[in-house]
């Protein structure tokens, strides 16, 4: 066995400038991989967060009473499928927008709560619910307008599937450059001892005994390529996690962890290894007759 | 030890290599091949190795038919049978203790096994004074003893030599032919095509003669004397 991975350590040695291209290729393929799949992880739970919000708000007229609208709240509450209506009044609105811009005098000058309609903001328990209580509200007279918060929920869907989609497509294409090129590296270590493998073939040598190796080649090519991906990931998550997390205002999005790194560590190793064995079979079946 | 029946061997590119090769060969024989270049000997030794299956017919190699053999069982035939050519095969990269070694690294020698085999057999073929030496640095005789130390470390029950003369001076031939002969002489079954009419009638060994890939004479206790016009040409 020792001599097989030897082996495998001298064709690798031996087309040095052929193993650097297939690392950088692989490495720079399961990088943009590991991008991809955060970005759709965030992306996941930006949209769980998003959904969780105020689905619907309903704003009233100015000239609807806060009696009327706590009527509507308490109808609200009693509809089983109703899982939260929580009232804000024009004080509170105004209260909520001066705290939220406190440090913006220019945008507080001349403020009235006049200039703020009163809201309900309405959560129902089932999603499929919510088109019906839009319907309601749109018919209503006391209401001045309502926002349906699907639509924003749908076009960050859509966007971040074509983020997403968009982004697996480009790893598909390098992941198809990288086994290529795995491919021609170990066709051109084929290549190159191929008199010795003539030799090796007529002195009765096992088929795994010059397989193996090539094999094996492709297997190094792989890991060493998961390792650096993995690392550079590990190192810009260590530096640009916390940069991450103020973007999103403290919204919850990226719950990256170190159990986290290590198990997708493993996993890209596993991923890794694999495509450069499958890589190296396929040279194998092209370039190696025994 | 070998047997071919109703041997029938053409290559995809038409070319007729063997047709109806019958033909037994006992343990312990010194066979020659004889027959001009094309005539089908380099066939009839792949064959034995399986580095080609027969068309149609049967090659048995020490009971086991060699069209049968699964890819895992090729191997071990291989290392019943020792092969020389006229090219050497040697690795050039490799002194003549590695090209050795070689041989017995891929079947999974030890270290310890194997530096306790190889100057055995360099001795064996005159070689342990260049044992350090790489193939460039040897004539075509010592080159050619070395592909014959190669071959022998497996201690094989068949020695296929293909032209293994046919590049080598006429002092350095007389002396693989002394060694092949002395192999045999162990016990080991010995096949050497050749063109080498001096090397054939000096040894009085048994003579298949091949024309077109037909064998055209089998004689004992043969000489060269070509019954065949192209064979003849070459005399």
């Amino acid at each position: 066995m020792h001599k097989i991975v030897k082996n495998a350590l001298l064709n690798a040695k031996k087309g040095r400038w052929f193993t650097l291209a297939c690392v950088v290729v692989m490495s720079f393929s399961f990088f943009l991989l590991s991008i991809f799949i955060t970005v759709g992880a965030v992306s996941y739970n930006l949209l769980r967060y998003l959904e969780t919000r105020a689905q619907i708000t309903v704003f009233f007229k100015d000239s609807t009473s806060e009696q009327e609208i706590l009527l509507e709240k308490d109808q609200l509450e009693k509809d089983p499928n109703i899982l939260e209506a929580r009232y804000t009044s024009k004080d509170t609105a105004l209260q909520n927008y001066i705290s939220e811009h406190k440090d913006e005098p220019l945008l507080l000058e001349s403020l009235t709560k006049d200039i703020f309609p009163a809201s309900l903001d309405i959560r129902a328990r089932d999603l499929a619910y919510l088109p019906q209580v839009e319907k309601k509200y749109k018919e209503n007279t006391l209401v001045e307008e309502v926002v349906f918060y699907k639509d924003v929920v749908n076009s960050f869907k859509q966007f971040s599937n074509i983020i997403v989609y968009g982004g697996l497509a480009l790893v598909v294409l390098l992941l198809l450059t990288s086994t290529i090129t795995v491919l021609l590296t170990i066709g051109s270590s084929i290549y190159v001892k191929n008199e010795e493998i003539s030799v090796m073939r007529l002195v009765g040598a096992s088929n795994w005994y010059i397989r193996g190796p090539f094999l094996l080649q492709g297997v190094l090519y792989g890991t060493v390529a998961a390792v650096i991906s993995e690392v550079v990931l590990t190192v810009l998550v260590s530096f640009l996690g916390n940069d991450i997390a103020v973007l999103f205002k403290g919204i919850d999005v990226i719950k990256i962890n170190w159990l986290y790194l290590v198990v997708v560590f493993f996993i890209q190793i596993l991923f890794g290894a694999f495509l450069g064995l499958l890589a190296s079979w396929g040279a194998l079946r092209r370039y190696l007759k025994i | 030890m070998i047997l071919f029946q109703e041997v029938f061997k053409k290559y995809a590119d038409g070319t007729e290599a063997l047709r109806d090769v019958n033909l037994e060969i006992k343990p312990k024989e010194f066979v020659f091949v004889v027959g001009s270049s094309g005539a089908g000997k380099t066939t009839l030794l792949r064959l034995v190795v399986r580095e080609e299956v027969p068309t149609s017919g049967k090659v048995f190699v020490d009971g086991d038919d060699i069209a049968a053999l699964k890819d895992k069982d090729i191997p071990e035939l291989r290392r019943k049978v020792g092969y020389i050519f006229q090219d050497y095969k040697l690795l050039a990269g490799r002194n003549a203790f590695d090209n050795v070694a070689f041989s017995l690294e891929v079947v999974g020698k030890s270290d310890d096994e194997i530096n306790r085999i190889v100057p055995k057999y360099l001795e064996m073929v005159g070689l342990l004074n260049k044992i350090k030496s790489f193939p460039y640095q040897l004539s075509g005789g010592e080159r050619q003893r070395l592909a014959i130390a190669r071959a022998l470390v497996h201690e094989p029950k068949i020695i296929l030599a293909d032209e293994s003369t046919g590049m080598i001076d006429p002092s350095s031939t007389w002396e693989i032919v002394k060694l092949l002969d002395k192999v045999n002489s162990w016990g080991t079954t010995v096949v050497m095509a050749t063109h080498d009419f001096n090397v054939v009638n000096l040894l009085k060994k048994r003579v298949v003669e091949i024309n077109d890939g037909e064998v055209v004479r089998d004689e004992k206790s043969g000489l060269y004397e070509p019954r065949h016009s192209k064979t003849s040409s070459l005399v």
